[in-house]
C-alpha cells in the first residue's frame, strides 16, 4: 500500500478542518486530478473514489480550500512560487505521479505560516492515509502495486460495490425476443412492469434484443438506410424514412413512419403511438398505451450521449425513386391513352382538325397558346366578377368559376393529345413513305405520339439520381411537354376546338388531301430522307 | 438558451470573420493551462467528446496507464473551458467556448497560441467524437481500442493517422471535412468495419496502407465535392472501386474494369479486400500503389 504520509496540501486541508472528516476518517483513492495554472494563480482539484472533490486554490496571497479561505501568506512568496512551480510541471503526470511529486515537495516558506499551523500539521499528518488508485495497464511495477492495493480494504470495498452493482444489473437484465413480438404478450407485460419501476429511465435496465439491438433515446433511420434485424427503441421516438428488416418496437416512445418507410415485420409502440405518414409495414401495427400500472409518460432525454442518433448501415440506391418515376410515367400514359381513345371514338373530326392545326401551323399554334396562358386568369376573374355583380348572373358565375378551369384543363389535355396524334401521324406516315407496311389509324397515331412525347421523360426518370444531370433532364422534359401542350391549346383555340376545319388547311391547297403524303406508286417514289422502299 | 452547437458555432464564426478582417496583433495574453488526468477504476468503455474551436489539437494513446490525460492551454480572457467527466455514463466532455457575451476583436485572435493535447488509454474501448474548427490537428489513433470514431473538421489542416494497429475491431470511422487539407495515414491499421469520408472542398489524401490484420472485406465510402483526392493502396490489398463521378477524372492504373466496378488485379486472391465507393463531383482522383 502506498501511503502519502507527507502530503502537505492535504495536511493543510486537514489542519484547517475543511476536509478533515472524509480524508482522515477513511481511506479514499484519488481517481482523478485537475491542475489549472496561470500568472494569477493556480488550482489543484482532487477527485476521490466517492466523487468528492477537494479544491486547493492559490491566488492573491490566500489559499482557499473548497472555496473557503484557509491560510494567508505573502503573495509572491517562496511558498507560492514553489507550489506553482510544482503544479506547472505536473500537467502531464498521472494522479499517482502527482501524489509522488507532492510527497517530494519541499515545504519552502512553511515557516511563514506560523507555528500554529505547523503544530496542526504535525498532529494531522500522522492520521492521513490517502490511497492512490493504481493505473490499469501501467508498467509491471505498477501492476504489482495494484495487486497489493487490491488487498486493502478500499480495493475490497470497490470490488464489493462493483459486484453488488453487477448483481443488480443482472437481476434487471431482460432479453426481449422481438421475433415473437406479435403473439408474446408476456414480454410486453414484463417491459411494462420494468417501466413502472424505472419510469422513463429504461436505459439503465439491461435490455437485450434477440437478433437485433437496443437504442436508448430518439432515433432516426434515414432515407435509403437499412437496419438489419429487430430494433427496440427505449425512452425515445423513432422516425423511419428507410427500412427496418425486422420487427420494430418503441418502448416509451412514438413510432413515426414516413413516406418511404419500410418495415418488414411488426410495429409496436408501448406507451406511445404509431403515426403513419405513409410507408409499408409487412406485419401488424399496434399501439399499446398501458398494460398495468404505469407512471405518467414524460419525454426523456437520451440516456447515453454516446448512443448514435443516426444509424449508418447501408447507403441506399436510387432505384426506388426510379421505380416510382417509371410507375408514374406508365400511369400518365395509360390515362392519356384512355382519354385519347375516347376522343378518337366520340369526336374524331374535332381531334383531327386540332391535330392537323398543330401539324400544319405549329408556330402559330404555339404562339396562340403562349399568349392565351397569361390571359386565362384575368379572363376567369373578369367573367366571374362580371357575372357575379348581377343577381341573375350569379348561378352562371358559379358555373364559370368551376367550369372554366376544367375547360382549360380539358383544352390542355385535348391539345396535348392532338399534338401527340400529330406526332404519331407524322411518324407513321414517314414509315409508310419509306415503304414499310403500316396502317395509319387515328388510334395508332395517338398511341405512337404519346409514346414519343412521354419518352422525353424517360431519361429524366432514369437519371434522376444524378444531382445536376437529373435536374437538367427533368427541366428539359418539362419544357418539351409544356411546348407541346401549349401548341395543342393554341391549336384548339385557332381551330375553335376543332370546329373550324378550314384553319387547319389554311396553308394547304384545297384540292389536296392527306393523300399527297402517301406513296401512290411505290416503284416511282423517291424517299425524302432515309430508307428504301420495301420491294 | 443557446444550444451547445450554437455556442460552439458562434465563436467559430466570429473567429473566421474577424481573422479575415483584422491584422493588428495582440501581444499581452493571459494564458491558462488546465491539465487533467484520470485513472482507470472500473471503466469498461469510455466516450470522448471534444469541441475545440481554435488552436492546435493533438490526440494519441497514453502510455502511463491513465484513462485519459489532457492539457489545455487557452486565453482565459477570451475563452472558457468546459471539462467534465460523467462517471456513470463514462463520458468525457471537453469544450473550449468563447466566453458568453464576449465580442471578439481581430487583434485579440491573431497569433493566438492555444492548444489541446490529449492521450487516451489503449486498453479501454473508446467512442471518440471530435469536432474542431480553425485548428491544425494531429490525431494518432494507432494502438487505441476503438469502438466508433467520428471526426468533423471545419477549415483546418488535419492529419489522422493510425501509426500502429488498433487493439480491437472498431465498428465505424466517419470523417467529415470542410474546406481543408486532410490526410489520413495507415488506414489499414484502423481495423474499422466501415469507413466513410466526406469532404466538401480541399485536398484529401487517404492512405490505406497498414497491416490489415483482420483480413476479409472492408467497406469504405468517399464523398467528395470539389478538390483533389489521392488514395494510396498497399500492393497486397485487393481493391474494388465503384465510381460515381460528375466531372472528376480518375487515374485507373492497376485496375481492370468489370461491369461498373474497377478491380485491382489481385482482388480475387487477396487476403484483405477493400470495397471503395467513391462519389466525386469535381476534381482529380489519383491512385498510388505502395509496394510492401
Amino acid at each position: 500500500m502506498r501511503v502519502a504520509r507527507w502530503m502537505p496540501v492535504l495536511a493543510l486541508a486537514a489542519a484547517t478542518g475543511l476536509v478533515t472528516a472524509p480524508i482522515v476518517a477513511q481511506q479514499k483513492a484519488v481517481v482523478a486530478h485537475s491542475v489549472s495554472v496561470s500568472d494569477d494563480g493556480s488550482t489543484l482539484e482532487l477527485e476521490l473514489t466517492d466523487g468528492e472533490r477537494i479544491t486547493f486554490e492559490f491566488a492573491n496571497g490566500t489559499l482557499r480550500i473548497n472555496g473557503q479561505p484557509a491560510v494567508s501568506f505573502k503573495a509572491g512568496s517562496e511558498f507560492e512560487s514553489s507550489w506553482k512551480n510544482l503544479l506547472s510541471h505536473s500537467g502531464s503526470l498521472s494522479s499517482a505521479e502527482l501524489i509522488e511529486a507532492l510527497e517530494g515537495w519541499q515545504l519552502e516558506g512553511l515557516e511563514e505560516m506560523g507555528r500554529e499551523l505547523g503544530t496542526a500539521l504535525e498532529a494531522t499528518l500522522s492520521n492521513l492515509d490517502v490511497v492512490i488508485a493504481s493505473a490499469v495497464g501501467a508498467a509491471e511495477a505498477e501492476l504489482a502495486e495494484l495487486a497489493e492495493l487490491e488487498a486493502t480494504e478500499v480495493a475490497l470495498a470497490i470490488e464489493e460495490a462493483r459486484l453488488v452493482q453487477e448483481e443488480a444489473r443482472l437481476a434487471q437484465e431482460l432479453v426481449i425476443d422481438l421475433n415473437r413480438l406479435t403473439g408474446d404478450r408476456s414480454v410486453l407485460e414484463r417491459v411494462d412492469e420494468l417501466r413502472s419501476s424505472y419510469g422513463d429511465d429504461l436505459g439503465n435496465v439491461g435490455i437485450q434484443v434477440e437478433n437485433g439491438r437496443v437504442h436508448v433515446g430518439d432515433l432516426t433511420i434515414g432515407r435509403g438506410q437499412v437496419f438489419k434485424g429487430n430494433l427496440a427503441v427505449l425512452s425515445g421516438d423513432v422516425s423511419v424514412y428507410g427500412t427496418v428488416d425486422g420487427n420494430l418496437a418503441a418502448l416509451n416512445g412514438d413510432v413515426i413512419l414516413h413516406n418511404n418507410a419500410r418495415i418488414e415485420g411488426d410495429v409496436i409502440a408501448l406507451n406511445g403511438r404509431v403515426t403513419r405518414g405513409g410507408g409499408h409495414v409487412a406485419g401488424r401495427v399496434r399501439s399499446v398505451s398501458s398494460l398495468g400500472v404505469t407512471p405518467p409518460r414524460a419525454r426523456a432525454a437520451p440516456a447515453a450521449p454516446s448512443a448514435p442518433t443516426r444509424i449508418y448501415v447501408n447507403q441506399g440506391s436510387g432505384f426506388e425513386g426510379i421505380g416510382q418515376g417509371i410507375a408514374t410515367l406508365m400511369g400518365f400514359f395509360i390515362a392519356l391513352a384512355c382519354i385519347g381513345f375516347g376522343m378518337n371514338f366520340f369526336m374524331p373530326r374535332q381531334l383531327e382538325v386540332v391535330s392537323e392545326t398543330v401539324s400544319d401551323s405549329f408556330g402559330r399554334s404555339f404562339m396562340a397558346g403562349l399568349f392565351a396562358q397569361p390571359l386565362l386568369l384575368p379572363l376567369w376573374a373578369m367573367l366571374v366578377a362580371g357575372l357575379a355583380i348581377t343577381i341573375v348572373g350569379i348561378p352562371a358565375a358559379v358555373i364559370v368559376a368551376l367550369g372554366l378551369p376544367l375547360a382549360v384543363v380539358g383544352a390542355a389535355v385535348t391539345g396535348y393529345l392532338a399534338a401527340a396524334k400529330s406526332v404519331g401521324n407524322s411518324f407513321l406516315t414517314r414509315r409508310m413513305a419509306q415503304g414499310h407496311s403500316v396502317v395509319v389509324t387515328p388510334y395508332r397515331s395517338t398511341i405512337y405520339g404519346l409514346v414519343g412525347m412521354l419518352a422525353v421523360w424517360a431519361p429524366a426518370v432514369a437519371l434522376s439520381w444524378i444531382p445536376l444531370v437529373g435536374q437538367l433532364l427533368l427541366t428539359l422534359a418539362f419544357a418539351a411537354t409544356w411546348v407541346m401542350a401549349t401548341a395543342g391549346v393554341g391549336a384548339a383555340i385557332l381551330s375553335r376546338a376543332g370546329l373550324r376545319a378550314t384553319f387547319a388547311g389554311s396553308r394547304r391547297q384545297p384540292a389536296l388531301t392527306d393523300e399527297h403524303y402517301w406513296p401512290m406508286d411505290a416503284s416511282n417514289f423517291t424517299p425524302a430522307r432515309r430508307g428504301r422502299p420495301r420491294k | 438558451m443557446i444550444s451547445r452547437s450554437r455556442r460552439f458555432a458562434l465563436p467559430l464564426g466570429l473567429v473566421l470573420v474577424t481573422m479575415a478582417t483584422q491584422t493588428e496583433a495582440q501581444t499581452d495574453r493571459n494564458y491558462r493551462t488546465l491539465s487533467t488526468s484520470r485513472q482507470i477504476v472500473e471503466e469498461e468503455d469510455i466516450t470522448i467528446l471534444v469541441r475545440f474551436a481554435l488552436g492546435h489539437f493533438t490526440l494519441g494513446r497514453d502510455q502511463g496507464g491513465a484513462l485519459y490525460r489532457s492539457r489545455l492551454r487557452y486565453d482565459e480572457d477570451l475563452f472558457e473551458p468546459v471539462q467534465r467527466y460523467d462517471r456513470e455514463r463514462r463520458t468525457l466532455e471537453i469544450r473550449l467556448e468563447g466566453q458568453e457575451g464576449r465580442d471578439f476583436k481581430g487583434r485579440e485572435l491573431k497569433d493566438l497560441d492555444q492548444r489541446l493535447d490529449m492521450a487516451v488509454s489503449p486498453s479501454v474501448p473508446a467512442r471518440i467524437d471530435l469536432e474542431f474548427g480553425v485548428v491544425s490537428a494531429d490525431l494518432d489513433l494507432g494502438g487505441i481500442s476503438l469502438i466508433e470514431v467520428d471526426v468533423k473538421t471545419g477549415a483546418s489542416e488535419s492529419v489522422l493517422r493510425f501509426s500502429r494497429p488498433t487493439t480491437a475491431p472498431c465498428e465505424r470511422l466517419h470523417v467529415v471535412v470542410g474546406a481543408a487539407k486532410f490526410e489520413a495515414e495507415n488506414l489499414g491499421n484502423a481495423n474499422c468495419q466501415t469507413m466513410q469520408f466526406e469532404g466538401a472542398a480541399g485536398a484529401f489524401m487517404l492512405d490505406f496502407t497498414g497491416e490489415w490484420q483482420h483480413g476479409g472485406e472492408t467497406a469504405a465510402k468517399i464523398k467528395l465535392g470539389v478538390g483533389s483526392l489521392t488514395v494510396r493502396f498497399p500492393a497486397h490489398l485487393g481493391v474494388a472501386i465503384s465510381l460515381d463521378r460528375f466531372l472528376a477524372t480518375f487515374e485507373r492504373s492497376g485496375f481492370v474494369k468489370r461491369g461498373d466496378v474497377f478491380y485491382s488485379s489481385n482482388y480475387d486472391s487477396a487476403a484483405a479486400t477493400l470495397r471503395l465507393d467513391i462519389d466525386a463531383a469535381f476534381g482529380d482522383i489519383n491512385v498510388v500503389w505502395v509496394p510492401r
